[in-house]
């Protein structure tokens, strides 16, 4: 079997644009006679690549042909070619999200490899992605304490909560290193998420205001204290105040634990401690906010510096956590791998009551052919050790809701359950379709509705399948589409 | 760990003196070993001794006891045994518990389809209640699958007093070309109706150990059964093919 998988993360976020490449180590689970299972065992990051500035257009658009370059610049400095890869993720992160021609962009990178998952990350994914990239997720699986990393980037900070290496809650805010730019001595922009913190907390500052006049550093200083005090407050080491709710880009936590460990990443993780020589010497606020947040009393109390990864937090998760596998014992046939973006459909699973499960199933493909999709992966919790007879009255009575929507087979089917039951339940329901007809049905995979997963060519002895998991939905229920 | 083993075992958690249980339970819900139980002096505790106690006697019973007359023919399997004439032959005389008197192979014979693709068996091995617990999910699922393939089925049948070794008399018996046998495993203090599948391809009184494929750990606390038996029906149609099993079926992968 290949237990080597080259994986590449490619992340073009609110400042910088960064290219990381792993080789990921699958190794099998389980002694002698163990039913198959695998497991990522290594993930080594062999290759780093610079940090660039994200290229813009004048008009505020990403330039597509500038990230191309830089993108070839770091295949051929790595040796390697965008063929070599066996996954990767492609994330638009933080402002970046909100260019024109975000989904334009993505796209042609795409284009570079089939085996590249593209996805603009919405902020709860890009948390989750920092946040184990990080190294918080590992730190509150070894300490078993309760970790929140905060990722600040250029535009947005991520916040996510770890318990015991597994997501808790996440957040995001419009508030980051560069929220203002700085060219020439002079504020050249201000962002929209520093401009509502300003009127809030009554700070005075305008684009052309020098940046070398003592009274504007001052103010400046003022902004990023509060931009830290804002930090804390999402944290909930704070009382909130009311200008935190003006800077949320999609949620604030709403899980009632403290963290006990706060890490931090991004760029401004970099910047932690006295201001520089030249504060202005990156065109922005990053240094100013670093001093702030390590002046903080609330975050420096809980605060473990030692974090794995700062800069490339986002970058390395993107190329190293986004796979999953899928449990060692699955059923297909007639599938085109890779399987891309299918939205994911919950269903009730009662072994109980097997002609519900069905009814859910015919419920569920009315649904997503009105919304226009060609298929969906069908995903329930599914039965722990079932009954022979349960799983054949499941089988039957999915085969009756697939075989009246598809009478000649001619269509997808995919089902997902977190128990271990891929297997015997996706032979049983092939024996009660027509030859020939495509299905998938994997178990230890967990995802919710409004989710996409992307599932790639089968791995191990073709019995193990990675499995992307995307969670792609603001919370205001709009897709970000692809 | 499944929540009913940790349920089992955490009935003798002690907290008492415990900073931190949630790192205690924690600890508790990586590993099935029992720890977190306490002590008094060098002594356990009473509960964690009556848990101890308690799955040891299960094991022993799991071990010792008969699988009662009535499963076999519950399961539509007609019974033959090998040639211990009770448990304790059985546990010390291995080597009887590979061989079948002359009556009892006419049996088979008589009984059994002859030279299917596969023949399937189940045994009591080292775990009585095992064949109740497992084989009426498991044999039919491999069963429906193997049928579904256009892979001929033998007639099943129960082995009392049972060893993976019969397979080796089994085999050319019936002139089976794959020979599957399910049996109890021996048990220990975590589970007691746990099963495993030994498949050879072609097995014969001179085969080595290691033509086996196995599949250990059958039980809705380990791979439940259905499961296993998806993966078994895989297992034996790859072996078809290939016409090897065991070591050499996974060396030629590699």
């Amino acid at each position: 079997m290949k237990d080597v998988l080259m994986s590449a993360g490619i992340d073009i976020g609110t400042t910088t644009t960064q290219v990381i490449f792993s080789r990921l180590t699958i190794a099998e689970k389980g002694g002698f006679g163990a039913a198959p299972g695998y497991a990522v065992t290594r993930r080594d990051v062999f290759y780093r690549g610079r940090v660039h500035f994200t290229p813009l257009l004048p008009d505020d658009s990403i330039d597509k042909e500038e990230v191309a370059r830089i993108l070839s610049e770091e295949f051929e400095s790595a040796g390697l070619r965008p063929d070599d890869m066996d996954t990767g993720a492609v994330i638009i992160t933080g402002e970046t999200l909100k260019r024109a021609n975000a989904k334009e962009v993505a796209e042609s990178i795409a284009a570079l490899s089939g085996r590249f998952v593209v996805t603009t990350a919405g902020p709860h994914l890009e948390s989750v992605l920092a946040g184990k990239g990080s190294g918080a997720a590992e730190l509150s699986t070894r300490t078993g304490k309760l970790v929140a990393n905060v990722d600040i980037g250029g535009g947005t900070s991520n916040l996510c909560f770890f318990d015991d290496g597994a997501v808790l809650d996440t957040a995001c805010l419009d508030l980051g290193g560069r929220g203002i730019r700085i060219e020439n001595h002079k504020i050249a922009q201000i962002f929209p998420g520093t401009k509502r913190i300003l009127e809030a907390e009554s700070i005075r500052l305008s684009v052309g205001d020098s940046a070398d006049l003592p009274s504007v550093r001052e103010r400046i200083e003022n902004l990023a204290d509060v931009m830290a005090r804002l930090l804390a407050e999402a944290l909930l080491l704070l009382p909130e105040s009311p200008t935190l709710r003006k800077v949320v880009t999609n949620r604030l936590i709403t899980c009632d634990r403290i963290p006990e460990i706060v890490t931090l990443s991004g760029g401004v993780a970099d910047l932690l401690g006295n201001l520089p020589e030249d504060p202005f010497r990156y065109g922005d606020i990053g240094a100013f906010l670093g001093a702030s947040i390590a002046r903080n009393g609330a975050i420096r109390e809980r605060l473990n510096r030692n974090t794995k990864e700062t800069l490339r937090a986002t970058v390395i998760g993107a190329g190293n956590e986004s796979l999953t596998l899928s449990g060692g014992t699955v059923f297909y046939q007639e599938i085109a791998f890779p399987l891309r973006d299918l939205p994911v459909v919950t269903l009730p699973m009662d072994g109980a009551n097997p002609e519900a499960y069905g009814e859910a199933i015919g419920r569920a493909w009315e649904r997503i052919r009105e919304d226009g999709e060609t298929t969906a992966a069908f995903a329930s919790e599914g039965l722990s050790a079932p009954t022979y007879e349960e799983i054949c009255r499941l089988a039957d009575a999915a085969a009756k809701a697939a075989r009246q929507k598809d009478p000649s087979g001619s269509q997808t089917w995919v089902f997902v359950f977190a128990t271990d039951m891929g297997k015997a339940f996706g032979q049983a329901f092939r024996r009660r379709m027509p030859p020939k007809t495509s299905i998938l049905a994997m178990d230890s995979v967990r995802c919710g509705d409004e989710d996409r997963i992307d599932c790639g060519d089968p791995i191990g002895r073709g019995d193990v399948i990675p499995v992307v998991v995307k969670t792609l939905l603001f919370d205001n229920g709009e897709r970000e589409t692809i | 760990m499944s929540d009913d083993k940790l349920e089992r075992t955490e009935r003798a958690l002690d907290f008492s003196g415990i900073q931190a249980p949630e790192e205690l339970l924690r600890m508790k819900r990586a590993t099935p070993a029992r720890i977190g139980i306490g002590h008094v002096g060098a002594r356990y505790k009473t509960a964690a001794a009556l848990r101890f106690g308690a799955d040891h006697a299960a094991a022993n019973d799991a071990a010792f006891s008969e699988v009662p007359e009535d499963i076999p023919a519950r399961l539509g399997f007609f019974s033959v045994q090998t040639l211990c004439r009770d448990k304790a032959e059985m546990i010390t005389r291995p080597d009887l518990g590979r061989y079948f008197d002359e009556e009892q192979k006419a049996r088979i014979l008589s009984s059994c389809r002859y030279a299917p693709d596969v023949q399937i068996y189940c045994g009591d091995g080292l775990c009585a209640p095992s064949i109740a617990a497992n084989i009426p999910d498991l044999y039919p699922a491999i069963r429906d699958e193997l049928v579904f393939r256009g892979i001929s089925v033998g007639t099943p049948f129960f082995v009392r007093y049972c060893r993976v070794n019969t397979a080796r008399v089994i085999g050319p018996l019936l002139n089976a070309e794959v020979v599957c046998v399910l049996i109890g495993e021996r048990p220990g203090l975590l589970t007691s109706e746990s099963m495993s599948a030994y498949i050879a391809y072609r097995p014969h009184p001179d085969m080595q150990e290691n033509a086996y494929t196995v599949v250990s750990n059958i039980s809705r606390f380990g791979t439940p059964p259905v499961e296993a038996a998806a993966y078994i029906a895989s297992l034996i149609g790859e072996i078809l093919e290939k016409k090897k099993s065991g070591l050499s079926l996974k060396q030629n992968e590699e």
